[in-house]
C-alpha cells in the first residue's frame, strides 16, 4: 500500500507528534511534582524537626539522631507512603469510572463503594461481626473491603443478568448508597457512645492507623490492577466517543465495562478499607490530568496516578499543618479543598459547553 | 467476488422483534448498495444485525463465512459499522479518534507500528478532506464534520464490508456529493458497501443496487430503474409519486400527495 500523504497532512501529523512529546514531558514534570510532594509530606510534621534533618534521616539514616530516625521512619513514612498509594488507587479508579459511566463528575464512590465499606466497618465496630479466624486488628478493614467489593459485584451481576445499560447501573448504584446509609444509620442508632465515636472517626478517613502490612496490600492491588487498566487504554479511549460507536468499531463494551468496574471496585475497596472514606481525590485528580493531558487514556491514566499521588501527599501535609499540634482527619481536608475545586470544575464545564 | 447473503434473518430488541425471516437476493460486492424504506422499516436493525450489535437468528453469510455466531475478533476484521448517532462531545482530537478506531481492535496494537499507522491516518485525512481538523477536539466540530470523522473511523481499517447508517444525514450538498462519490469508489475497488439512505434521489443517483425494506421484510431489490416505481412508492411509502426523466438523463422523483389506500 502506498502511504504518501499531502504536505498539509504531514504538517498536522507533525503537530500530533509534538503533542505526544509535550505530553510525555508533562508526565515527567508531574512525576517530579509527585516525588517533591511526597518528600514534603515526610519532611513536614507536628514534631519540632528541621526540614533538612528530616530529609537526612530519610536518605541517610545512619547519620541522623536516633530520635529523628524513629520519627521519620516509624511515624511519618508509613502514612506518607500510604497517602501516595491511596491517592494513586483512587485517582486511577476515578479516571476509569468517569469513562465507563460517560460522566466527568463520577468518582470511585459513585456506585456506593464508600457507603458499603462504611456499612461493613460499622458491623465490625459496633456489632462485632467479623470474619471468623481473622486477627481482630484486621476485622474492620476486612469487613469494609468485602462490603465495598461485594456491593459492586452485586451490581455487576444484576446488570449482566438483565443486560441493562449505564443508566440502570447508576440508578442501582444510587439505590445501593441509600440502602447502606440507612443500615449504617440504624447501626449508629443502637451503638454505644464509644463505638459510635470510633465509627465516626473511621468514616472521616485518616492515615493515622497506617501499618506496613496495610501498605503492602494496597501496593499489591495497584501492581496487579494497573497493568490491566493499561491494556484496556485504547478501548477506553474509543469508548469516549460513545458506546454505540465503540461497539461499531468492534469493542466489546459490556465486557470492557465489566472488567473496568472490577478494577475500580478492587482499587477503591482496598483504599477505603485501609484509610476510610477519602473523597474528591478520585474526582479531582482525573480532572486535573484530563485538563493537562487530554482524554487519550495512554496519558490520562498515568497522569491521574501522578496527580492523585501529588494531591494526596499535599492534602496529608495540610492535614498536619492546618491546626497546630493536631492532625485533622484527611477526609475532612480533601473534602474542604475538593469542594471548591469541584464547584469550579462544574461551572467551568458549563461555560465551555 | 464476495457476496453478502441474507436468509431468514430474525432480529430485534427485547420486547420488539423488528426483522422476521428477512430474506433478500444476494448483495453484490464491487457495488454500492442503498438500503431504503420508510421509518421503522428495519433498515438500521438489519445493519446492526449484520454488524453483530443485535442478536440475530437465521443466516448472514459474507465471503463464504457465516457471520451469526462469529467471534467478535473475526467479525471486526471483515466489517466496520458506522452508527447513525454522531460522535459525542469529547476532548479527543480527530487524529486520536482515528488512531483509536484502529488500536481498539483486539489485535490492533500489533498490526501496524505507530509510524505506519500515522501515515495511514494522514492518508485518510487527505481522502476525506479533514486535514485542517486533525488536531481539533471533536467537541469543537460541527455535526457534519463529526459525521466525516465517523466515516473516517469506519474506513481507516479498510475492511471488505462497510455498513453505514445514514452517513450523509448531517452533510451539506457538496459534502454529500463527495461522500457518495467516495463510497462508490470504495465499492468499485471491490468492497461491499451497504448504506442506509433516506434520500431516494441520492440513492437513485449513486447506488448500483437498491434494497427496499418495508415492515421488516424485503420489498424489492435491483437497479434504480427497476425498483424506483410509482407502485413501490405507493405500497411502501404511502405516497402518490411520478418518476420523470430530467433533461440530464437523471430520473426525478416528484411527490404529488399522500395515497388514500396507503399504509
Amino acid at each position: 500500500m502506498s502511504l504518501q500523504v499531502s504536505q498539509g497532512a504531514a504538517t498536522v501529523l507533525g503537530a500530533y507528534r509534538s503533542s505526544l512529546r509535550r505530553r510525555r514531558l508533562l508526565l515527567a514534570l508531574l512525576g517530579v511534582i509527585a516525588v517533591a510532594a511526597f518528600l514534603l509530606d515526610v519532611a513536614v510534621g507536628p514534631s519540632a524537626m528541621s526540614f533538612a534533618e528530616a530529609l537526612r534521616a530519610l536518605f541517610d539514616p545512619d547519620s541522623a539522631t536516633p530520635l529523628a530516625r524513629t520519627v521519620v521512619w516509624q511515624a511519618r513514612l508509613p502514612p506518607a507512603v500510604m497517602a501516595v498509594l491511596v491517592g494513586m488507587a483512587l485517582a486511577a479508579a476515578g479516571a476509569e469510572m468517569q469513562t465507563i459511566l460517560n460522566n466527568p463528575l463520577a468518582s470511585p464512590f459513585t456506585l456506593g463503594v464508600s457507603s458499603a465499606a462504611a456499612c461493613g466497618a460499622a458491623l465490625a465496630i459496633v456489632l462485632g461481626l467479623a470474619i471468623p479466624g481473622l486477627s481482630p486488628r484486621w476485622a474492620v478493614s476486612a469487613n469494609a473491603f468485602l462490603f465495598a467489593f461485594g456491593a459492586v459485584g452485586l451490581l455487576q451481576l444484576v446488570i449482566r443478568w438483565r443486560g441493562a445499560g449505564v443508566e440502570a447501573l447508576v440508578l442501582l448504584g444510587i439505590a445501593l448508597v441509600f440502602t447502606f446509609n440507612a443500615v449504617v444509620a440504624l447501626i449508629q442508632f443502637v451503638a454505644s457512645q464509644d463505638a459510635l465515636q470510633q465509627l465516626v472517626f473511621w468514616t472521616l478517613g485518616s492515615l493515622g492507623r497506617t501499618q506496613w502490612d496495610g501498605i503492602a496490600i494496597v501496593a499489591v492491588v495497584l501492581a496487579v490492577v494497573i497493568p490491566f487498566s493499561w491494556r484496556a487504554a485504547w478501548r477506553m479511549t474509543v469508548l469516549r466517543l460513545g458506546e454505540e460507536r465503540a461497539r461499531g468499531l468492534g469493542v466489546d463494551v459490556g465486557g470492557l465495562r465489566f472488567w473496568a468496574l472490577a478494577r475500580i471496585s478492587l482499587l477503591a475497596a482496598a483504599a477505603v478499607a485501609m484509610v476510610g472514606t477519602i473523597g474528591f481525590i478520585g474526582l479531582v485528580a482525573p480532572h486535573v490530568a484530563r485538563l493537562l493531558l487530554g482524554e487519550d487514556h495512554r496519558f490520562l491514566l498515568p497522569g491521574s496516578l501522578l496527580c492523585g499521588a501529588a494531591i494526596m501527599s499535599l492534602a496529608a501535609m495540610a492535614s498536619e499543618m492546618l491546626v497546630r499540634g493536631a492532625v485533622l482527619p484527611l477526609g475532612i481536608v480533601t473534602a474542604l479543598v475538593g469542594l471548591p475545586v469541584f464547584i469550579l470544575l462544574i461551572l467551568g464545564g458549563k461555560r465551555r459547553g | 467476488m464476495s457476496e453478502l447473503l441474507l436468509s431468514c434473518v430474525s432480529a430485534g430488541y427485547r420486547a420488539r422483534p423488528v426483522l422476521r425471516d428477512f430474506t433478500c437476493g444476494p448483495i453484490p460486492a464491487g457495488g454500492l448498495t442503498a438500503l431504503v424504506g420508510p421509518n421503522a422499516a428495519g433498515k438500521s436493525t438489519l445493519l446492526r444485525a449484520i454488524a453483530g450489535l443485535v442478536p440475530a437468528r437465521g443466516s448472514i453469510r459474507f465471503d463464504g463465512r457465516e457471520l451469526i455466531g462469529l467471534a467478535p475478533r473475526e467479525r471486526t476484521r471483515l466489517l466496520a459499522f458506522m452508527p447513525q448517532a454522531l460522535p459525542q462531545d469529547t476532548g479527543l482530537t480527530v487524529i486520536e479518534a482515528l488512531l483509536g478506531a484502529w488500536r481498539a481492535l483486539p489485535d490492533g496494537a500489533v498490526l501496524y507500528d505507530e509510524a505506519a499507522l500515522l501515515q495511514r491516518v494522514g492518508q485518510i485525512l487527505d481522502r476525506l478532506g479533514l486535514v485542517e481538523l486533525g488536531m481539533a477536539p471533536l467537541q469543537s466540530l460541527s455535526g457534519g464534520q463529526r459525521q466525516m470523522v465517523a466515516l473516517a473511523q469506519a474506513i481507516i481499517r479498510d475492511p471488505p464490508l462497510l455498513l453505514l447508517d445514514e452517513p450523509t444525514s448531517a452533510l451539506d450538498l457538496r459534502r454529500q456529493f463527495e461522500v457518495m462519490a467516495l463510497l462508490r469508489d470504495l465499492a468499485r475497488e471491490g468492497r461491499s458497501v451497504v448504506v442506509v439512505l433516506h434520500d431516494l434521489a441520492l440513492a437513485a443517483r449513486w447506488a448500483d443496487h437498491l434494497l427496499v425494506m418495508h415492515q421488516g421484510q424485503a420489498h424489492s431489490d435491483g437497479g434504480a430503474e427497476a425498483v424506483l416505481t410509482p407502485v413501490m412508492l405507493r405500497q411502501v411509502y404511502g405516497v402518490e409519486a411520478r418518476i420523470e426523466p430530467a433533461s440530464s438523463g437523471e430520473r426525478l422523483l416528484l411527490i404529488d400527495g399522500i395515497s388514500s389506500s396507503g399504509r
